[in-house]
């Protein structure tokens, strides 16, 4: 399961989820969807997010194996 | 300028499919009376044309408006997709099919298969409005629910 920190480093960022949709050119709805878990992100998706919060990728995502 | 909204766009489509049901409800007709049935053939392909022309232009200058399709709305998109080509394979086996066995078996040319094929006809027509509905509904469920592989 892929966990996010994207609401974290936004809110540092003092960003609304508009203003991240804007700048990283998605729509808000995946930004919802993003920081709820309940949409994987693309590679490319996920380095522009990076990007711009100047983190690395591994830092916004963690990977966690889910228990059968 | 306000972008249109993906939503809006599906629906919109959706409505300008409803153009072909009702430019073949005008065109075909069965008329009923206790001794046969006639079948009423009022078809003009120009009409057609000049609404098929006017629904493509309206979809063509949108989609220029539209809201930027991004790679969630684009999976989205193609799950609903996926979803509705097997809606219509099941579609063609149930309707199409029968209607082609009918048609072999009975004489095509018989005023009650006819009217059948003409009733078939609406069934097709109407079925690719339901599509396209059904295509923008699964769209929005999609939206609102989120995707997890």
């Amino acid at each position: 399961m892929l966990k996010t920190k994207i609401k974290e480093y936004r809110e540092k960022a003092n960003m609304t989820q508009s203003e991240l949709a804007g700048a990283i050119g998605v729509r808000r709805e995946t930004i919802v969807h993003l920081e709820n878990g309940r949409y994987n992100p693309s590679l490319k998706m996920a380095m522009d997010i990076a990007k711009l919060f100047q983190v690395s990728v591994e830092d916004l995502f963690t990977f966690t194996e889910e228990s059968q | 300028m306000k972008k249109v909204k993906i939503q809006f766009y599906l629906f919109l489509q959706a409505f300008l499919t409803l153009i072909l049901p009702l430019f073949y409800s005008f065109s075909f007709s069965v008329k009923r009376n206790d001794q046969s049935v006639m079948a009423s053939v009022r078809f003009q392909p120009l009409l057609l044309l000049l609404l098929v022309l006017i629904a493509l232009f309206v979809v063509f200058l949108l989609r220029r408006r539209r809201e930027n399709l991004d790679e969630y709305a684009k999976r989205a998109l193609q799950i609903a997709d996926s979803i509705c080509f097997k809606i219509s394979v099941l579609f063609i086996a149930a309707v199409l099919l029968p209607a082609l066995f009918l048609a072999t078996v009975l004489r095509v040319s018989s005023p009650i298969m006819v009217s059948t094929i003409i009733q078939y006809g609406k069934i097709i027509v109407y079925g690719i409005f339901v599509l396209f509905l059904i295509r923008a509904l699964l769209f929005c469920w999609i939206d609102k629910k989120g995707l997890v592989d």
